[in-house]
């Protein structure tokens, strides 16, 4: 895998992560699409498995430290380290075990696991936090209300990533993905 | 080859997993244990800073202005009204703070003139004129009720005699100022500085100028008039010293010698004009000679500032 290719990608998407969040953010709900777990759901599709589960933990803590929470008093932000980071790893992981099943050329594979990646990420993230929130009285966390915000932010990802799809994709030969063979090579037979 | 590749293998899948548990204490480790780790959060910032504020940028040039929110409008609305009515109620309080200021440096004038006498002051409001519009008899709020008499003599600034106390009834008083037409004469002193008395003079309002006094000098009080009269100039203060008038209004400023004439008896007359317009003043001090009342509607009375004419 190209490292260069992938820090500068990683960097551009945190830019936009937090740039463009706020301006595609529907405010209310505060649901938000992200950047960042498109192109982790990329990497993950193609890249080696090492390689793909260290980015995918370095893209997590990168957002885990670039959005905080809220205390409960409502006046200081508590910066928590983990949860996305943890959930961007079960995610990969979790694309690891199914790519094989997948066709990685299509863009509408990227565009379905990056939903996917977002949902899991999430899920991890927001049960790390429930466990926190229940000794931590400095952290307000509301389950079910942040799962379904999450939930449907991972839907919002999904839409991003149609978009980001048609960058990726034909980018992808950037990347320096080597293609992983298990199987037996096929020699000609000489007699 | 393969070898040292399959322990680099093992390594980072071990690195991984030491990585996965730290992150896994952090996640669930209680804040005030946790709080070092928004210090990592500054170094992120500056690293991601360069790219995402031209991206920031560029989204606030190209996105177009939301359409003022009404409710957001109205609220604004209602905080703008409301600085507005507290920077009013501030600069009133303030006003008020000035006042009560004057006041107590006025109450302090007036008790330092007579210090031997037991003269009360009452602050009050003037409220209104008399019935007459030819006269310019002052009503001012405070009556029988906060212990005001006749023959109570009502100052403004402290010193400077409005006129003496007419009619009292329960809640309010009727004042003569001193330039009304109907007000006698009044016997004042021509102080030649701030210590020195001159000569008497008997001021009568100034029919012919309204809101002035005006009065034959007379002799000198101890010498008499010598063969070199002290020199009457404008801008000398005129004191009450009238035997007709209550002994705690002795002393109180009528006002500054305005103009000086001979006469062709070779007389002098002086014009007389009072510092403050007495006339016009919203808020007075009636002084009463004796001992404060005791009832306490007399003492809300007393102490009754109110609503002047503002």
């Amino acid at each position: 895998m190209n490292w260069p290719v992938v820090v500068v990608f990683a960097y551009v998407m945190l830019g936009l992560e937090l740039a463009l969040k706020p301006a595609l953010a529907i405010e209310t709900p505060g649901i938000a699409p992200s950047f960042v777990i498109p192109l982790a759901a990329f990497i993950a599709l193609h890249a080696p498995a090492m390689p793909a589960l260290w980015v995918a933990l370095a893209l997590g803590a990168a957002l885990d430290l670039t959005n905080p929470m809220l205390s409960a008093d409502g006046r200081q932000e508590v910066t928590v380290l983990g949860p996305m980071a943890l959930g961007c790893l079960g995610a990969a992981y979790m694309a690891l075990t199914i790519r094989g099943m997948l066709v990685r050329r299509n863009p509408l594979t990227l565009i379905m696991l990056a939903g996917l990646f977002a949902l899991v990420a999430s899920l991890v993230a927001v049960a790390l936090l429930s466990v926190r929130s229940m000794y931590d009285g400095a952290l307000v966390f509301h389950p079910v209300q942040e799962l379904v915000r999450r939930s449907a932010s991972a839907v919002y990802t999904w839409l991003v990533t149609i978009a980001l799809a048609a960058v990726l994709m034909p980018l992808s030969g950037l990347f320096g993905f080597q293609v992983e063979t298990h199987g037996r090579r096929m020699v000609q037979r000489t007699y | 080859m393969m070898a040292r590749s399959h322990a680099s293998r093992i390594t980072s899948k071990k690195l991984l997993a030491a990585a996965a548990a730290t992150l896994l204490v952090l996640a669930l480790l209680p804040t005030p244990a946790s709080r070092w780790v928004r210090e990592l959060r500054g170094p992120v910032e500056v690293i991601v800073g360069p790219i995402q504020s031209p991206i920031a940028s560029l989204i606030r040039a190209v996105r177009p202005r939301p359409n003022a929110d009404p409710l957001e409008t109205a609220t604004v609305e209602q905080l703008a009204r409301e600085r507005d009515e507290f920077q009013y109620r501030y600069h009133r309080a303030q006003a008020e703070i000035e006042q009560l200021k004057q006041l107590i440096a006025d109450l302090s004038r007036g008790l330092s003139l007579n210090p031997e006498l037991p003269v009360r002051q009452v602050s009050a409001a003037v409220i209104g004129g008399g019935s007459d519009p030819a006269s310019t008899l002052l009503k001012v709020k405070a009556g029988r009720n906060a212990g005001v008499e006749i023959q109570s003599v009502a100052v403004v600034a402290g010193v400077h005699l409005v006129g003496r106390v007419t009619a009292v009834h329960p809640v309010h008083c009727d004042v003569r100022p001193i330039t009304d037409r109907a007000m006698g004469q009044i016997q004042g002193v021509i102080y030649l500085d701030d210590l020195t008395r001159g000569p008497m003079c008997a001021l009568r309002p100034n029919p012919a100028e309204r809101g002035t006094l005006s009065g034959d000098v007379e002799a000198m009080p101890e010498t008499g008039v010598g063969p070199a009269p002290p020199e009457i100039r404008p801008g000398m203060v005129v004191r009450v010293m009238d035997g007709a008038w209550p002994e705690h209004a002795q002393g109180l400023i009528i006002g500054e010698v305005e103009r000086v004439e001979r006469k062709a008896n070779q007389r002098l007359t002086v014009t007389v004009r009072p510092v403050h317009r007495v006339d016009r003043v919203s808020q007075v001090i009636l002084r009463v000679l004796g001992a404060p009342p005791s009832s306490p509607t007399a003492a809300a009375a007393a102490s009754d500032g109110g609503e002047g004419r503002r």
